[in-house]
């Protein structure tokens, strides 16, 4: 599966709380959908992690970086480039 | 002179009308407004039937209106019972069943939410703060949406039976048996704490107050209070803000907050991957912080962080307020033990009882007891818990005198200032929330795959504890992870979701035939 289909199944099955329907568009800010919270953003992250192998470092948690699924793929994909680059 | 928890806004109002009142993401009102527009509220829910002796529900993130509404449900002569935003939909749904609230101020969004979750027959009004929803179900609520406001007096604050000794709000908090017991606070507990503020961190018309905490959370009474005494601004920090370390220390700065207060799990985020060597936070005069024990070692580097800054640790369960405080000195770098809790607030006594329920001298361990204004009346329909935490003063033979049992245990120092010691039952800490982890375990144990389940708290230095749970399928394999974390999320909110899911055959057994935790937390911390 593609990142950003199991990001989408991941924030939709576990972080979206609201009972009824649950889809999040690619493009929809995910703090408008309550998904952003401190500790949501520890799920993500670790899920990020765990999925791809890529470490999320402290500077890279920023709002502009999480604010969409389409921007934590990119951000995903900009490390993952700059880590092959760096070795 | 006020006596009810709204008469601090309108006397504000009268001072100081064109003072921001509430300041968040841009969006400015001022005390002239917030007192026309809760009042305008209040009206609204009056002529709905909604007044002294009801409770309203609040489900919605934060937001200005937030603090509109619950100025207005007190205006109205009722309680507010702030539910966590972040909180599944069946949880919200327990909690406004469980107190019986007429009317509930929310989003469409969670509205749908929340008819999905179950019926609430006993809600006759909800209020939404954004759009109608144009499918309403015929012989459900009444609907209506900010926009009702407008036809209502804004100047006439409605007349109520309301005195202080009723209610005012309604705070949820872990309970031990499975489910969420609602705390009662009445107008005048929630002002004996308010005006021990006032007098200990004179706040100013100037100042800027930030409120962190969620308002489900006892620390937001504070920032929510002390700033609408004082005239002065309160900044909700907005949820695209305080998950993000970086951000909030921006935010701190450019919004230039005089008075912090949040659980130091919060700030310590911020020290460790904020960056904030960048900055210098100048306008910071008083940090406070509560919840649960700041670990000196960071403690010590967010002071060097923000040396204008003095800082307070304050305690106290939701049913007492907070009831001590500890005003922190500039910690030498040599010292490794925590600090205290402090002593006793203005117009609150405490004591610590040994287990044979003797005084506890100086440097001998008790239970903390609390006895004051500032202690609830009890939990929201529950007599037989309400009997277990208020308890007759041991120490008072002479009268029946109620003091509260914090489960809290102590030491007192030479100097007079109380530490903490730890629990003495089952409830963890974790970034501030208190946790019992038998509702934890209560709730895992409710999926059918569950044979058993053991919950266990891990310490943690950044945020207190990280739950684990161990859990034993009717059916070996039967089960994954993602089932178990499923149906937490809909089942807890999620600082209660332990962050560990492990499956065994079977549980470690003390000798009386319990699962034995102590084993399994043992087991853990060697691994």
């Amino acid at each position: 599966m593609k990142l950003e289909e199991a990001l989408k199944a991941f924030i939709e099955e576990t972080l979206v709380r609201e009972g009824g329907s649950a889809a999040v568009a690619l493009d929809e800010p995910l703090i408008d959908r309550g998904v952003l919270d401190s500790m949501g953003m520890l799920n993500l992250i670790s899920f990020l992690e765990e999925r791809t192998g890529v470490r999320i470092p402290d500077d890279e948690v920023l709002l502009e970086n999480f604010a969409t699924i389409n921007d934590i793929v990119a951000t995903v994909d900009r490390l993952q480039d700059g880590g092959r680059k760096a070795r | 002179m006020g006596y009810l928890l709204w008469h601090y806004l309108a006397d504000s109002a009268q001072r100081f009308p064109g003072n921001i009142a509430v300041s968040h993401r841009g969006v400015q009102m001022t005390y002239a407004e917030l007192d026309a527009e809760s009042t305008r509220l209040a009206n609204l829910l009056r002529r709905h039937g909604i007044g002294a002796g009801m409770r309203v529900g609040m489900y919605l993130e934060k937001q200005p209106k937030v603090i509109v509404a619950m100025q207005a449900v007190l205006k109205a002569g009722a309680a507010y019972v702030p539910v966590d935003p972040g909180a599944p939909p069946a949880r919200a749904a327990y909690i406004l069943g469980d107190c019986q609230v007429t009317a509930v101020v929310t989003t469409s969004r969670k509205m749908a939410g929340l008819l999905a979750a179950g019926e609430l027959p006993s809600i006759r009004l909800v209020v939404l703060v954004d759009e109608l929803a144009a499918d309403q179900a015929p012989g459900g609520p009444t609907v209506v949406d900010w926009s009702a406001l407008a036809a209502e007096d804004a100047a006439n604050v409605p007349t109520t039976t309301a005195v202080e000794t009723d209610p005012a709000y309604l705070l949820y908090t872990s309970g031990s048996t499975g489910n969420p017991k609602g705390v009662i606070l009445t107008h005048r507990h929630a002002r004996t704490f308010v005006d021990w503020g006032v007098e200990l961190f004179e706040p100013r018309p100037t100042d800027r107050l930030s409120n962190h905490a969620p308002m489900h959370f006892d620390l937001s009474v504070f920032d929510t209070y002390v700033a609408l005494q004082a005239g002065a601004c309160l900044c909700p920090v907005p949820d695209e803000v305080a998950p993000f370390p970086v951000q909030l220390g921006d935010w701190i700065e450019a919004q230039q907050i005089s008075i912090w207060y949040s659980v130091p799990s919060a700030l310590i985020r911020m020290l460790l991957h904020g960056r904030i060597e960048r900055l210098t936070f100048p306008s910071l005069r008083h940090v406070l912080f509560a919840g649960e024990v700041f670990p000196v070692k960071y403690l010590r580097d967010v002071q060097a962080k923000m040396p204008k800054a003095q800082f307070w640790n304050l305690y106290g369960p939701t049913e007492t307020n907070v009831c001590t405080y500890y005003k922190v000195p500039t910690i030498p770098e040599d010292q490794t033990a925590e600090i205290p809790i402090g002593h006793a607030c203005e117009n609150t006594d405490v004591f610590a009882v040994t287990d044979d329920d003797r005084l506890a001298g100086v440097g001998e361990m008790g239970e903390l007891l609390v006895r004051g204004p500032s202690v609830m009346p009890g939990y929201w329909g529950l007599p037989d818990r309400t009997a277990k935490a208020l308890v007759r003063n041991p120490l008072q033979h002479a009268y029946t005198e109620m003091v509260y049992r914090t489960g809290d245990y102590v030491k007192l120092r030479e100097d007079g200032e109380y530490e903490f010691i730890g629990r003495k039952d089952n409830q963890v800490k974790s970034r501030g929330y208190r946790i019992e982890l038998g509702e934890v375990e209560q709730t895992i144990y409710r999926h059918p795959g569950v044979r058993e389940a053991a919950v266990i708290a891990l310490p943690d230095a950044e945020i207190g504890a990280r739950l684990k749970v161990v859990v034993v399928p009717h059916e070996e394999g039967a089960m994954t992870r993602r089932d178990v974390e499923a149906f937490c999320q809909a089942h807890l909110p999620r600082y209660m979701i332990p962050e560990i899911i492990e499956f065994r055959t079977s549980l470690p057994r003390t000798s009386t035939g319990k699962a034995d935790r102590v084993a399994l937390a043992a087991e853990t911390v060697a691994s």
